[in-house]
């Protein structure tokens, strides 16, 4: 079985740890025993070029992508099979975004950085924002790419697709994320009618990745759908992320 | 220009989750919005937030842009991590039973009144 955890924040991410280097991120989720990994900082890949080259040399699988924040506010994992895509659409979404400059001080780090973790720049635009794209448009955009699009912690009361829209809309979602908080043998929002639900670790902080994890028989091919083959949680995780990470995702990391 | 402790007098059913710091600061304006990335584009400093997202992510904004208060509509409740996080950023929460609309109303109202002719 293939454990994948798609939903990690890099340094990039404002509300990411500095300690979230791509070299760090490759470490621990060896460690963590993972066999599929994606970086997937907000609104941006600009440390996916990195990642996948430390993932390669590590024999750990990579997908690349982002998580989007779309006009509604709604947030996406957007993944490729290939680099390109996911760095064409970074190029795209910081063309989107508000002109709200990053500062210093007040807003968590958002930096890029290298294979020995030095800092080679600095994302000068806050990530935090949605860009003007909507989800409809965003999602055409990265199917029509050949990548998943993946609504992330649908059940959350922040910047999710239930918290903006209410419903989950008729579009073709690769998968839907839930947060720990929701219960999957329940389903209460029954969205397992309708999409396969996954769950992964949205890691802002080393010892977080890898300790939630979606299971499948082998690596889903380029242009395939997610057949998914449960969701596991790491034993001594906690079953419900500790206070501040929910909606937490515009301040500065907090441990 | 009305002193920020004076705000509930103008809202129905209005109460103080987290009274003002400073409560005979003034404050003149106030922005109404449900999306924080409007919020971090056009909000002015030194306002009054009217809004539904009684969550955390709005208190960060809130500190980003320099708001005093952020008044709740239709009675949502903030959460605590919401409060902590305000009262360490001394920014005020006050809920209402208003909607945005007539919240945007009464206080555009106060602050016409309060305007020197």
């Amino acid at each position: 079985m293939i454990r994948a955890d798609l939903h990690i924040h890099s340094c990039l991410s404002p509300c990411g740890s500095l300690d979230m280097s791509p070299s760090a991120i490759v470490h621990a989720a060896c460690y963590a025993g993972l066999d599929l990994i994606a970086v997937t900082d907000h609104n941006s890949s600009r440390n996916s070029a990195v990642v996948a080259r430390l993932a390669e040399q590590a024999g750990l699988a990579c997908w690349h992508g982002l998580e989007a924040c779309t006009v509604e506010e709604i947030h996406v994992l957007c993944l490729f099979p290939r680099l390109n895509e996911a760095l064409e659409l970074s190029a795209f979404l910081r063309e989107r975004l508000p002109p709200v400059p990053w500062v210093e001080g007040k807003m968590g780090d958002q930096v890029v950085v290298n294979e020995q973790e030095e800092i080679e720049g600095w994302e000068t635009l806050f990530l935090g924002s949605g860009a003007r794209i909507t989800l409809t448009e965003l999602g055409e955009r990265v199917l029509a790419a050949g990548g998943w699009f993946i609504p992330a912690h649908v059940d959350r009361p922040v910047n999710s697709l239930l918290s903006q829209l209410g419903r989950v809309p008729n579009f073709p979602f690769s998968a839907l994320e839930v947060s720990p908080a929701y219960d999957l043998a329940k389903d209460p929002e029954r969205l397992a009618d309708r999409f396969p639900l996954v769950g992964h670790s949205d890691a802002h902080h080393l010892e977080d990745i890898g300790r939630r994890w979606t299971l499948y028989a082998d690596i889903p091919a380029p242009g395939q759908p997610l057949r998914t083959a449960g969701v596991g949680v790491r034993p001594s995780a906690p079953s419900a992320p500790p206070p501040g990470e929910i909606g937490g995702c515009l301040s500065r990391p907090t441990r | 220009m009305i002193p920020i402790h004076n705000l509930p007098r103008h809202l129905p059913t209005a109460r103080w989750v987290l009274p003002p710091r400073e409560p005979l600061a003034a404050v003149s304006t106030a922005y109404t919005s449900d999306l924080l990335s409007d919020v971090l584009a056009h909000a002015p400093p030194d306002s009054v937030l009217i809004t539904l997202q009684a969550h955390r992510n709005t208190i960060a904004v809130a500190t980003l842009v320099g708001i005093r208060a952020v008044i709740l509509c239709h009675h949502r409740t903030p959460p605590n991590d919401m409060i902590e996080a305000a009262e360490h950023e001394a920014i005020a929460i006050m809920t209402t039973s208003a909607s945005q609309y007539e919240a945007s109303w009464r206080l555009h109202q106060a602050f016409t009144d309060a305007a020197p002719s």
